[in-house]
């Protein structure tokens, strides 16, 4: 049904708007050619009320982040982003509720 | 000046046996806090109210796992009977030539819903308030929403709707206390926005009755929309119970729908 996509690039811009952030990427394809990919995820308050702000992406941009999506149907290089890996390590993920069970175990 | 006092004269003769007849929450009323004239203090911050995603924060640090998930009870109606709401349903009643249209309002969403595409949700389906401000004479209402942050200043003194508003998405309000519950009186609505998510379309003849009470240390509210134009009834929504928050508010970020026709589907969720 859905396209689940992992791509690893250049962050290049997070824009904090409503109703879905935004971020941008450039990604090398196999034939080595330069790509432009925009991803869009939850609404800036879902991510605050989480514990995220823009700084907190932002401070990668210009270095690698993998992030994993939801291509569009249409097959843009558009998708909806369900984790990033920032430089550091850090992962942010959207996930069920439910994986609060599995996190505590 | 003379239909506001026949207006006033006529609450005030009527509030005894409004509040004769309001199971108001009595029980608790000694309780709760009250502001210099009585009336319970409905003031401060109130947990956020508007729909998220349905999903948590799976953050990951150096192998140390936290997941962040989101209280959204603000946001859920309460099926249960709580002290001092009105008995309600869990859903309008559409004349019989309607409810088609609103079935296909509701499937086609992501094209003909204007909160889709930023535009403002408007009274009652902002629901209620972040912020309460109460002052002797009004009421203020601050908001935190997708499309915009709009407030809503209430009189509280008795006077009347304005006459020949024009028609906007949170309309004309005039308030009241009945016993310890504030009921505001909502009019003078453009014809565009939807009262819920369902595809809950109104004409230009809507009413808003929203109620605002203390429940222990929360906010319960309870909305009660009125068009006899397409409904067949009043529709007196279930409650919601908001909890205070320590979350102040912030500028909601501008608001750009750029996605629409990515769409390939046409609810909202699940469209890719």
């Amino acid at each position: 049904m859905t396209k689940r996509i992992t791509l690893t690039g250049t962050l290049t811009q997070v824009d904090w708007i409503n109703p879905h952030i935004k971020v941008a990427m450039e990604v090398k394809s196999e034939a080595g050619k330069v790509e432009n990919w925009g991803f869009e995820s939850n609404p800036p308050a879902w991510f605050r009320r989480v514990g995220v702000s823009r700084a907190d992406l932002a401070k990668a941009i210009g270095q690698t982040v993998k992030v994993e999506g939801v291509r569009a149907k249409d097959g843009s290089l558009y998708g909806y982003l369900q984790k990033i890996i920032l430089p550091d390590g850090t992962s942010l993920e959207l996930v069920s509720p439910n994986a609060a069970a599995e996190v505590g175990k | 000046m003379k239909v506001r006092l026949v207006w006033a004269v006529g609450v005030l003769a009527l509030l005894p046996l409004i509040g004769a007849a309001q199971p108001t929450s009595k029980l608790s009323s000694n309780s709760i806090k009250r502001t210099a004239d009585g009336h319970p203090d409905l003031s401060g911050i109130w947990q956020f109210a508007i729909d998220l995603p349905p999903v948590a924060l799976k953050k990951e640090v150096n192998g140390k796992v936290a997941l962040n998930t989101l209280d959204q009870s603000a946001r859920q109606p309460v099926r249960e009977t709580i002290s001092g709401a009105l008995p309600f349903t869990a859903t309008p009643s559409y004349k019989p030539e309607f409810q088609e249209k609103v079935k296909d309002l509701l499937d086609h969403e992501s094209k003909t819903d204007e909160v889709f595409y930023c535009g403002k949700p408007g009274v009652p389906r902002i629901g209620p308030p972040r912020k309460i401000v109460q002052l002797p004479n009004e009421i203020i209402f601050f908001y935190e929403d997708i499309s915009g942050d709009p407030y809503r200043i209430i009189p509280t003194d008795g006077r009347a709707h304005r006459k020949s508003p024009n028609p906007s998405y949170y309309g004309d309000s005039v308030a009241r206390w009945e016993g310890d519950t504030l009921v505001i009186d909502v009019t003078g609505f453009v014809d565009s926005s939807w009262f819920g998510e369902e595809g809950y379309f109104h004409s230009d003849a809507m009413h808003v009755i929203e109620r605002l009470w203390r429940s222990g240390e929360n906010l319960a509210y309870q909305v009660t929309v009125e068009d006899p134009k397409v409904l067949t009834a009043p529709w007196t929504e279930p409650p919601r119970i908001i909890k205070p928050s320590n979350d102040p508010l912030e500028e909601s970020p501008r608001c750009v729908e750029t996605d629409g026709n990515k769409l390939t589907n046409l609810d909202h969720h699940g469209q890719r």
